[in-house]
């Protein structure tokens, strides 16, 4: 589904709950569980950990969902909410620390395409292989559901910093997938 | 900086492993989850407003039996009366079904605004009749600032109710040309 006509259904839904419709929240759940449980799984090594925080997520986001005063910023408030339950679980250092070699800043925008970014299952595997900070950026970017200022909101840093984060993701996986092809065999899952 | 193509972003999330067992369990957990039972906090708030409103109905009922009220006034305590038995209704009706409905609350607010209007139509016209009666302008004046906190309450949750309505409409417009402008771009 095109990414303007899922955010219109999104928006559509959210205001239907917002009027009393209660079913409008199982339409919620099947249009965003996919890329939600994409996303939590790069956060987290396991999958059942992955399920369970989407779980936590949706109980958050249904009990605080009369509180998005717009509908329009709701793909931006469900990532916010899932990365909060990741954190709270996790409490992993990595998302307080910035990663000074994922955060420089670069002046090379010039090169950074994702044009031989095309084989999906080669980039899958190869995410996982990165730091979490650029895993998760690039995963965000990946997904085009939310711009990079709103990406820049829920991960907490200027735009900028998203852009050499984005940028550093693109370089380290370029990287990871040259070597798959230069040792010829498939990258292997990091877990 | 160039984005991923949608069929791209399809491709990644179709690569990704899911356990049937996992997947299954979750979903359990989630059907359970979106039928929420009512909250102890949500029950306590409705059980206190039903007794309020089920102790206004008797002392209405008793001060009209007592003091024997006759003519519009009865006609208006009776109005008052009824909607506070209507929202009585509805109130009982999410307990018995353990769950809290924003529907139940709009309908709530209207009876009450109703009843409230009812009530001070009555009032003001008894007033007519007496008006050198101090006790028509005090029951006027009640009566007034009933209606009216339940004429605001009535109005905020309407225009609420409108604002969304109007944008859902808006919304499934702006949906429907998404739709038509895929499927005029796959031809």
């Amino acid at each position: 589904m095109p990414q303007d006509k899922q955010l219109i259904e999104s928006e559509l839904l959210v205001v239907r709950w917002k009027r009393g419709d209660r079913s409008a929240f199982e339409g919620i759940v099947k249009l965003w569980e996919r890329s939600l449980f994409y996303y939590l799984r790069r956060l987290v090594s396991s999958e059942a950990n992955a399920w369970e925080l989407l779980q936590e997520t949706w109980l958050k986001v249904f009990r605080s969902l009369g509180t998005l005063r717009e509908p329009r910023a709701f793909p931006s408030f469900l990532y916010r909410t899932a990365r909060n339950a990741a954190i709270a679980r996790l409490r992993r250092p990595e998302f307080f620390e910035l990663d000074a070699e994922a955060d420089q800043l670069c002046d090379e925008r010039g090169a950074d395409t994702i044009a031989d970014l095309q084989d999906a299952e080669q980039v899958h595997h190869a995410l996982e292989q990165l730091p979490l900070l650029q895993r998760e950026a690039l995963t965000l970017f990946f997904l085009q559901e939310l711009s990079l200022d709103e990406m820049a909101v829920l991960l907490g840093v200027p735009t900028g910093t998203v852009k050499s984060r984005l940028h550093y993701a693109k370089q380290a996986i370029r990287k990871i997938l040259s070597q798959g092809d230069s040792n010829d065999q498939p990258l292997k899952r990091v877990s | 900086m160039t984005n991923p193509s949608s069929e791209f972003r399809e491709k990644l999330l179709g690569v990704q492993e899911i356990s049937p067992a996992l997947h299954d369990a979750y979903r359990q957990e989630l059907d359970a989850m979106l039928r929420p039972p009512l909250t102890k906090r949500a029950a306590l708030i409705g059980a206190v407003l039903l007794i309020l409103l089920l102790g206004c109905i008797v002392l209405i009922a008793r001060a009209d039996l007592i003091y024997h009220v006759r003519g519009l006034m009865l006609a208006g305590n009776i109005a008052l009366a009824a909607g506070l038995l209507c929202a009585s209704f509805y109130i009982v009706r999410d307990l018995r079904k353990l769950r809290h409905s924003q529907n139940s609350i709009r309908s709530i607010a209207g009876v009450l605004t109703a009843a409230a209007a009812t009530f001070t139509v009555a009032a003001l016209m008894l007033g007519l009749h007496s008006p050198s009666d101090p006790k028509s302008l005090f029951s006027a004046f009640y009566v007034f600032v009933f209606y009216f906190a339940c004429a605001v309450w009535g109005l905020e949750n309407r225009i609420a109710s409108a604002e969304l309505s109007a944008r859902e409409q808006a919304l499934r417009i702006e949906y429907r040309l998404a739709d038509l402008a895929e499927r005029l771009g796959r031809q």
